[in-house]
């Protein structure tokens, strides 16, 4: 009678451990979705970055600024006769 | 006894049964255990690369230069891909490359091909949706250069396999390409990631790179010396801008130029950076460095008179011209005129060693120290060398030659009170010492300073660099350049160096352009573009120019809207 409780025992303890074995398996492949979920992010935000830098290097081209502040708003380059210093 | 032997019958066959089964068992489980692993982790557990991300390379306030971002290729792995015909077909069309081409490729025996690299979103997308096994999609980064053709030189470009082949590229490869990074994954039967092993190696992405150069200040050189090329119809031009206290490159221009975005149809020589790597006989702009080193020994002084022969002198049997006939004039003349003659008498009367030696300390025969790959220390020879007649054409700027950046650090020299400083062009911190070497005394450097400023004057040969509002001191340069057989007819290279405000330089210019048409001289091809590239950094670096005799006064400031401070009402009471 002892030695099946022993042996009930130890199946029960068996299982648990299998199980446990199942759960940690799967514990570890959502948390591996969740860094490959992360990495996805960080190479789109990588792109995004990559493609906001060239905009912006884009919109601020030396040729586009000087084009719009000539024609859009009609500045040119001072002279040095238009040129005064305030600095105390 | 029949059901017992039949009973008996049944329980041996199980027995047998049972005992097959175990005898497998033992024998994959423990016989064959550590080949069958082996293979099953071949089969499902690979390496992959991670490739780093290339540091960006940024100008000195923050603009980028050369960025990366990360864009799809489409490789295959031949001994995996199983493909119809019509498969084949539509998979060369995603790709737009020919059905022939492709099956050669698949047909390889490497484990690993590029079918396409770094190619847009789009088609990467189109490949994934035919879902063919063995062909996939790897991260790749693609190189950027918003700057285009106005910095290529410096910036220079990466290959495609993200290593620096030219420029600051190939300068700083080692910081700006970080290390690749490399995973350990099990895969599925078709190839699917399942799970991330462990990280053997972490990414370590490339660092940001700060360079000296302002990019403002470098668009503003090169539409000035690509205008002067083009009107003039040179062969090529080029411009250094150096901050003088610091030794950092400002602007470094060649042209022509190409595009670092789209390198098929430029050829080396387009490439060449030739600013930092070709050595030329510099012509008169040497002249004041031949002039420091007798004001220094004390052969001369700025007062002294010099014979210049009517504008012909013989030396060793060779004639020696100025094209603006003197008799006897003062050193500072000899300057200002930029006499041949007077500057030959003035190296005659020094010593080969003391000379080379006071040459070689404004930098040239020694590498400006930028780190540029190719970077050239032009060419000084060695003083036992030096015949009389050697000496004499030294005196202006012949018989040595030097990169515009030598020259342009010379002047450096010159600018910074004497004191001698390596070049860089990474962005120096307010708080980087950077170790100079005083080479001149600051009372030889006032005197050139003075001879230099008059040369800007309307009597001066390079008084199309004059600025208004700002002292400048520069020298022009016309040199005849050598080719084989002696001097050639009508070729020149044209120049002008110098710097402003004199009181205090902020900022060093050289400008040189080759061969262009006549009028060929560097005060008026030259000085021009010197002008323009000194008037814009000027301002820039808000050097205030200096109100001369015709100035306005300023007009009544605008006021603010918003503004209801005190002040503002009691001026508004005074007028």
């Amino acid at each position: 009678m002892r030695a099946l409780a022993a042996a009930a025992l130890l199946l029960a303890l068996a299982l648990a451990s299998g199980l446990s074995l199942v759960w940690a398996r799967e514990q570890a492949r959502q948390a591996d979705l969740g860094i490959r979920d992360q990495r996805d992010r960080l190479q789109r935000l990588d792109t995004e970055w990559g493609r906001l830098q060239l905009e912006r290097a884009a919109l601020a081209a030396r040729p586009r600024v000087e084009r719009l502040a000539r024609e859009r708003f009609d500045m040119h380059t001072p002279d040095s006769g238009e040129i005064w210093d305030f600095r105390p | 006894m029949r059901t017992a032997w039949r009973g008996r019958f049944a329980q041996f066959l199980l027995l047998l049964g049972f005992l097959g089964v175990t005898a497998q068992l033992v024998r994959v489980q423990v016989v064959r255990a550590p080949a069958l692993q082996a293979e099953a982790r071949s089969q499902a557990v690979h390496h992959v690369r991670v490739p780093a991300i290339r540091g960006a390379i940024l100008d000195r306030n923050g603009a980028p230069l050369a960025v990366s971002t990360p864009v799809p290729s489409v490789y295959a792995a031949p001994p995996e891909v199983k493909a119809s015909p019509a498969q084949v077909r539509r998979l060369a069309k995603a790709l737009d490359m020919g059905a022939g081409d492709l099956r050669r490729r698949l047909a390889s025996s490497s484990p690993f091909v590029y079918l396409k690299r770094q190619v847009p979103p789009r088609l990467a997308e189109r490949v994934e949706a035919l879902g063919l096994p063995g062909i996939g999609t790897v991260r790749e980064y693609r190189r950027y250069y918003p700057a285009g053709e106005v910095a290529a030189h410096v910036v220079g470009f990466a290959g495609i396999d993200g290593h620096g082949l030219e420029g600051v590229e190939l300068a700083y490869d080692d910081t700006l390409s970080g290390h690749p990074g490399q995973r350990l994954v099990e895969r599925d039967a078709l190839g699917r990631d399942i799970r991330t092993l462990r990280i053997t190696r972490p990414v370590e992405r490339g660092q940001p790179l700060r360079l000296s150069i302002d990019g403002r200040l470098q668009y503003a050189a090169y539409q000035a010396v690509k205008e002067a090329v083009h009107r003039h119809h040179a062969k090529s031009g080029m411009a250094v801008v150096l901050d003088p206290h610091t030794g950092a490159v400002l602007a470094l221009v060649n042209v022509p130029s190409y595009n670092p975005n789209h390198l098929n149809g430029s050829s080396a020589a387009q490439r060449r950076n030739r600013a930092a790597t070709d050595a030329l006989e510099p012509g008169s702009i040497f002249k004041p460095f031949n002039v420091a080193a007798a004001l220094e020994e004390g052969l001369v002084k700025p007062g002294t008179i010099i014979n210049c022969e009517q504008g012909l002198m013989r030396v060793s049997g060779h004639r020696i011209h100025d094209s603006h006939r003197m008799g006897r004039v003062t050193v500072r003349k000899v300057i200002q005129k930029s006499s041949n003659i007077g500057a030959a008498k003035i190296a005659l009367e020094q010593d080969n060693d003391e000379l080379w030696r006071h040459l070689r300390d404004f930098g040239f025969g020694l590498q400006p120290g930028t780190g540029f790959p190719g970077e050239t220390r032009g060419i000084l020879h060695l003083p036992y060398q030096w015949q009389r007649f050697d000496r004499a054409t030294i005196g202006f700027g012949h018989g040595i030659a030097a990169s515009a950046l030598q020259v342009a650090r010379a002047y450096a020299v010159l600018a910074n009170g004497g004191v001698r400083l390596p070049l860089t062009l990474r962005r120096r911190d307010a708080h980087d010492r950077v170790d100079g070497e005083r080479v001149l005394s600051r009372r030889t450097t006032d005197q050139i300073k003075r001879m230099l400023n008059m040369v800007v004057s309307p009597e001066g040969t390079g008084f199309r660099a004059a600025l208004d509002g700002y002292r400048v001191a520069g020298k022009t340069g016309t040199a005849q350049k050598p080719g084989p057989g002696g001097y050639r007819e009508g070729k020149y290279l044209a120049s002008f160096a110098g710097f402003a405000p004199v009181s205090d330089p902020s900022l060093v210019a050289v400008v040189m352009l080759d061969e262009p048409d006549a009028p060929y001289y560097g005060g008026v091809v030259a000085a021009p573009v010197f002008r323009r590239i000194m008037a814009h950094g000027l301002r820039l670096r808000r050097v205030p120019p200096q109100p001369g005799p015709h100035t306005e006064p300023p007009p009544v400031p605008m006021r603010q809207a918003s503004g209801n401070d005190s002040a503002d009402s009691q001026g508004g009471n005074v007028s």
